[in-house]
């Protein structure tokens, strides 16, 4: 895949670029294949200017796994410096706690397709 | 060589598109163009082990134990295979090329063949892998960090080696020399199966002494013994106390960024060169007198105003004083790290509201800023004095001490907007002019901060410098200040 069009589809979010359907199918699919793992989506809040796009949007997430753990690989992942605000969002009702599990966080915020949406930023967003 | 080439080749439009973003990544530290290169191969690592991303993780949970069985079963295979090739009858050219052989065949049937006969996979129309999260093994972003680190460090290695073989053949030929011999030497004496066995286990186990931590383990067992190792060969001969040995120990390192060792320290206290120390304690002592007469003059100023007389004046310094003298008394307690900072730091705190040393604070300050007025100060303090009304008189002296200090800053401001080479010690007669009327403008406007000016002790030119902006309070003489700055600059600091 050329890398051209990653960044084009980066543009548009997750539920824009697929359909309900495929989507529901697509989680189907990977709780079947791992069933011991939570699909979510990580997306960048878009009009992010500080921190770099992750290179992945999906990822399959361990159910044990908390919120600060969850953070922390993601900054890892994104080689963010110690001074650099985080925030993960959890779909649309914002920050969650940190000492939530991924499987509690799961079964509070689960879209309709199965998948657990994320956005993050640098500053906590109002109104969003 | 060609293989990277094509990599760091292939992912510019990637790298471009992260660019604006990158900026503000973990390797800000280091030099622009390492971090450049890191980042190229960095970059390119990503694109081609992004979509392996389950296959490593899973090696990686395989190599630290996560899965005790098909970790067993790696080191099984991993062995069979090295010991095939090691009691293997065949020879090594029929083995390198049928290997060789090999690779190409799979090559063309993935890159060429595979493509083309393959069924389209509906279920994923587009290849977006999945990533895995997984606590304690390293994402494929991490990896390829990690990598492209000892990459960029290896060829930074390798280019040192070229030029210091360039430089110096001599010394370069000795050097490889002496390490060949060596390696000759192991090589002479113990058989090469054995050493690569004993290379093969170290890089099995490698991830898992990297996952736990050994080495760091081992560092931190060992540093004890080592430390008692070095107190018994320096120690008798030194005759050291063991906690002088731990303080000193730091000292010694290169690197620790958190020893508070008295290098460090000093980097942080100012320099104090003995001959202009002597210097300000004769300025000390030759305007002693004249502080004080400006500040009887002040004194009778005030009485004359029929605000405060002077012997009340007079009692609530005393009464300042002898706080100033138990606090004093208290600064011994603390732990000092450096002789001479503590005396100097001593000297400089109790110089903060006591009245004769505050003169003699305040002398030292106009030694520093050399373009302290007193007279024009006392002046202006009155004003000051009259306009925001008498403090309480409990808290009189430690107003009086913070107004005269910013009434320093202030005529230290004003000279710093005096573009003129700032080198006389000693007062002038048409800057002081000059100061006064700029030091006239702002007086009125600067009352609400000058309660603020206790917090501004240890100020010298460069501070004042940088603090004008909000001192001065107006966006157009910033500009101003930048030129004089500009102008001390070019024509050479004081001193």
């Amino acid at each position: 895949m050329p890398p051209f069009d990653k960044t084009q589809v980066q543009i548009k979010s997750f539920k824009l670029r697929k359909s309900f359907a495929t989507r529901k199918q697509e989680v189907a699919a990977i709780r079947s294949k791992f069933p011991n793992k939570i699909p979510v989506i990580i997306e960048c809040y878009e009009r992010e200017k500080y921190l770099p796009p992750l290179d992945k949007t999906k990822f399959l997430v361990p159910h044990e796994l908390t919120m600060t753990q969850f953070v922390t690989i993601i900054r890892n992942r994104m080689a963010l410096l110690p001074t650099q605000a985080f925030y993960l969002l959890i779909s649309n009702s914002g920050l969650a706690s940190m000492s939530l599990t991924m499987a509690q966080v799961y079964r509070e915020h689960q879209d309709e397709d199965g998948f657990l949406y994320m956005t993050y930023a640098s500053q906590e967003m109002f109104g969003h | 060589m060609e293989h990277i080439g094509a990599m760091e080749g292939a992912p510019l439009d990637d790298g471009s598109a992260q660019q604006g973003s990158n900026i503000c990544m973990r390797s800000r530290p280091c030099s622009s163009e390492r971090d450049g290169q890191v980042r190229a191969v960095k970059a390119a690592l990503q694109s081609r082990l992004g979509p392996y991303e389950p296959v490593l993780t899973y090696l990686q949970s395989v190599l630290v134990w996560e899965r005790p069985l098909q970790c067993v079963l790696i080191y099984t295979v991993v062995n069979v295979v090295f010991w095939f090739f090691a009691l293997t009858s065949l020879r090594l050219l029929f083995l390198l090329a049928f290997g060789l052989a090999l690779i190409v065949t799979v090559d063309t049937w993935r890159n060429q063949i595979w493509p083309e006969i393959r069924v389209r996979n509906l279920e994923e129309p587009e290849n977006e892998s999945w990533g895995l999260v997984q606590p304690g093994v390293l994402s494929v972003p991490e990896l390829c960090h990690h990598i492209a680190e000892a990459w960029v460090s290896g060829a930074v290695f390798t280019s040192s080696v070229v030029q210091f073989k360039q430089h110096y053949p001599g010394k370069f030929c000795l050097l490889t020399c002496g390490v060949f011999t060596c390696l000759a030497g192991v090589g002479r004496y113990i058989p090469g199966l054995v050493l690569s066995y004993s290379a093969l286990w170290a890089s099995l186990l490698a991830p898992l002494g990297a996952y736990y931590r050994i080495f760091q383990h081992v560092c931190v067992k060992l540093d004890p013994v080592l430390q008692r190792l070095d107190f018994s060969v320096c120690g008798f001969m030194m005759s050291k106390p063991i906690d002088n040995q731990f303080l000193r120990r730091p000292l010694r390192g290169p690197s620790g960024e958190d020893s508070d060792s008295e290098e460090e320290l000093a980097a942080f206290c100012p320099t104090f060169d003995d001959a202009i120390v002597a210097k300000e304690l004769a300025m000390t002592d030759s305007e002693h007198s004249d502080a004080e007469v400006s500040y009887t003059d002040n004194g009778t100023f005030n009485l004359s105003r029929g605000q405060t007389p002077l012997t009340e004046g007079s009692e609530d310094f005393d009464r300042h004083s002898d706080a100033e003298e138990s606090f004093a008394q208290d600064l011994q307690d603390f732990p000092s790290i450096n002789p001479d900072a503590t005396l100097m730091d001593d000297d400089e705190d109790t110089s903060i509201g006591l009245p004769s040393l505050a003169m003699s604070g305040l002398a030292s300050y106009r030694a520093s800023v050399m373009d302290a007025h007193l007279d024009s100060d006392q002046e202006d303090l009155d004003e000051e004095l009259s306009l925001s009304g008498l403090p309480p008189a409990s808290d009189f002296a430690g107003d009086l001490a913070g107004v005269i200090a910013s009434n320093m800053i202030q005529a230290a401001l004003a000279g710093a907007l005096q573009p003129r080479p700032p080198a006389p010690r000693r007062r002038e007669g048409p800057p002081r002019a000059g100061a006064r009327r700029s030091y006239r403008k702002q007086s009125s406007s600067e009352l609400d901060t000058d309660l603020d000016g206790e917090d501004f002790e240890m100020l010298d030119q460069s501070e004042l410098n940088q603090m004008d902006p909000l001192a001065g309070g107006g966006g157009s003489r910033r500009g101003e200040s930048q030129g004089s700055n500009f102008l001390s600059n070019f024509l050479g600091k004081p001193q």
